[in-house]
C-alpha cells in the first residue's frame, strides 16, 4: 500500500513538474534582440548575459558602417556612416522598445520578444 | 510494477506534448521597401510564401514610387500624361474614392507641399505665405483627368500614393495569403499592421497603440482578421521656436495639420481603407472624425490627443487595454 502512494506521488510531481517548466520558459522575461541586415539575421544577442560591454562594427556596402554598443540589457547605435543619422538619434533600444533602423544601412536591431504581436505607428 | 512503470511512462509523455506543442512554427521575412522596414510571419504554409508576399510589394513599388525614375508615378509627375498599367490605375482610381470620400481632407495631389516644407530631403523650412498659395493651386485631387487607363495631370499637379500604398499593399498581400489556405499570419508594414485571420491558438492578435511622442505604448487592441493604422504627428516632423511641424499637410490650407490630435488610430477589416481615413480624420479633427463613425459606422478608431487623452469608440470598448496609467480614457461617438 504504502509503495503504491509513493508511486502516485512521483507520477504526480513529474507532471507537475512539466507544467511549471512549460509556464516558466514561456513567461520567461527574455532580454534578447536581433540584428538584422538586408533581411537576414546577422547577430542574435541575449543581452542579459553580457559580462563585459563591446561595440559591433557592421558594414555595408564598400564604405557605409554601424557601430553598435552592446551592454547589459541595452543595445544602440552609437556611430553610423548615414547622412541623416536619425539611427544614432533614436537611441537605446529600452527607450521604448522599438525597433532601432538604419533605413540607407539597411539595419534593424529590435527584441525577439515582446509583449505585443505587433505596434501600429 | 509493470504497469505502474507503463503508467509513469504515460505521464511523462503526455508532459512531453504539452511543452512541445506550444511552439507553432512560422516563416518570416523582414525587408525595406516603400522607404521602410516591413516584417511579415506567415503561420503554416509553403517556405516560398514570404518570398512571394515581399515580390507583391516591391513590384507594386516600381509601379508607385515617386523617387524611382522607372515607376510610372515618377513619370507621370514630371510628364503630366502618362499611359499607366491596370494595377496603378486601380490604385489612383482607389485613392481619388476616398479623397471624395474625405471631403478632399486626404489628398493625392499634396506632394509639392510635402516637398516645400522639406519632409523629402529633412532640409526642413517654413515656406512664406505666397510660395504655399502658389502650389495650393496644384493641389486638388480634381486635377487628375481619367480617361480609360491614360492619366493627365492639370494645374501642375503631381501625385503621392503614400497615405494609401501601404494599406493597400498590406490588403492583396492578406488576400493572396488567403487564397494560399493561410489562417494566421501578421504583416507589418513600415507600422501599417494588417492580420490575417487568428494567431495560430485562436488568440487574437495584441497590437500596440503608441504614445502622443511615440516613444512608449499607450494602450493596446486585441483584433482578428484587421487592419490596424495609424498616422501621428510623431512620426516625421520638426520643431521651431517651440510649435511642431508635422509631415501631414492640410491640403485646404497647405500646412502641416494641427487639428488638436496627436495621432489616429483606424482599426477595419481593409488596410486601404484604415490608411486613407487615419491621413483624413487626422487633418479633420476629433469632431469630424466621430461624425464619420456614426454615419458609417463600419471602422474604429483610438483618438490621442495633443492633451494625452485617449479617445476610443464603443466598439473598442472590449477590446483595448490601457496601459499608461498617466493618460485618461474617453469612450466617443455613443
Amino acid at each position: 500500500m504504502i509503495k503504491t502512494r509513493y508511486w502516485i506521488l512521483l507520477i504526480v510531481l513529474i507532471f507537475a513538474l512539466s507544467v511549471l517548466l512549460f509556464f516558466i520558459f514561456n513567461n520567461k522575461k527574455q532580454e534578447t534582440v536581433e540584428i538584422v541586415q538586408d533581411g537576414t539575421v546577422i547577430y542574435t544577442i541575449d543581452l542579459d548575459n553580457i559580462q563585459n560591454e563591446y561595440d559591433l562594427i557592421i558594414k555595408y556596402g564598400e564604405s557605409d558602417f554601424n557601430k553598435v554598443h552592446v551592454c547589459r540589457g541595452d543595445i544602440y547605435i552609437s556611430d553610423s556612416s548615414c547622412n541623416g543619422r536619425d539611427c544614432v538619434n533614436r537611441g537605446h533600444i529600452s527607450a521604448g522598445g522599438f525597433p532601432i533602423v538604419c533605413a540607407p544601412n539597411k539595419l534593424i536591431i529590435r527584441y525577439t520578444d515582446n509583449r505585443f504581436d505587433g505596434i501600429a505607428g | 510494477m509493470k504497469y505502474r512503470l507503463i503508467n509513469l511512462l504515460v505521464i511523462i509523455i503526455l508532459s512531453l506534448t504539452v511543452l512541445s506543442s506550444c511552439n507553432d512554427s512560422y516563416n518570416e521575412i523582414s525587408f525595406f521597401a516603400m522607404d521602410t522596414p516591413m516584417n511579415i510571419r506567415i503561420y503554416g504554409g509553403f517556405d516560398n510564401l514570404p518570398g512571394s508576399a515581399e515580390k507583391i510589394i516591391t513590384d507594386l513599388e516600381k509601379k508607385i514610387s515617386v523617387t524611382d525614375t522607372e515607376s510610372e508615378i515618377y513619370n507621370l509627375n514630371n510628364n503630366k500624361s502618362l499611359s499607366v498599367s491596370d494595377e496603378t490605375l486601380y490604385l489612383i482610381n482607389t485613392a481619388i474614392k476616398y479623397c471624395d470620400f474625405t471631403s478632399g481632407s486626404m489628398d493625392i495631389t499634396v506632394y509639392p507641399l510635402v516637398e516645400k516644407w522639406g519632409f523629402t530631403t529633412k532640409d526642413y523650412i517654413i515656406p512664406e505665405q505666397e510660395e504655399i498659395s502658389s502650389l495650393l493651386d496644384s493641389v486638388d485631387y480634381k486635377n487628375i483627368i481619367i480617361s480609360g487607363n491614360s492619366i493627365k495631370l492639370e494645374n501642375n499637379a503631381e501625385i503621392d500614393l503614400g497615405c494609401i500604398a501601404k494599406g493597400y499593399a498590406a490588403d492583396i498581400v492578406s488576400d493572396y495569403l488567403k487564397n494560399e489556405g493561410i489562417t494566421s499570419a501578421i504583416l507589418d508594414l513600415g507600422g501599417n499592421i494588417q492580420t490575417v485571420g487568428t494567431k495560430p491558438g485562436g488568440e487574437k492578435w495584441k497590437i500596440g497603440i503608441k504614445s502622443k511622442e511615440g516613444n512608449g505604448i499607450i494602450g493596446s487592441v486585441s483584433v482578428a482578421d484587421s487592419a490596424v493604422v495609424t498616422s501621428g504627428n510623431y512620426e516625421r516632423y520638426f520643431e521651431k521656436n517651440g510649435k511642431r511641424y508635422c509631415h501631414i499637410i492640410n491640403p485646404d490650407t497647405g500646412y502641416p495639420a494641427d487639428s488638436g490630435l496627436s495621432s489616429v488610430t483606424v482599426i477595419s477589416e481593409s488596410g486601404t481603407y484604415c490608411d486613407c481615413l487615419s491621413t483624413a480624420f487626422f487633418v479633420m479633427g476629433k469632431d469630424k472624425a466621430i461624425e464619420y463613425y456614426k454615419k458609417y459606422n463600419d471602422f474604429e478608431m483610438v483618438l490621442i490627443s495633443d492633451s494625452n487623452v485617449i479617445m476610443i469608440t464603443p466598439g473598442l470598448e472590449s477590446v483595448f487595454e490601457k496601459t499608461d496609467n498617466n493618460c485618461i480614457l474617453e469612450i466617443i461617438g455613443n
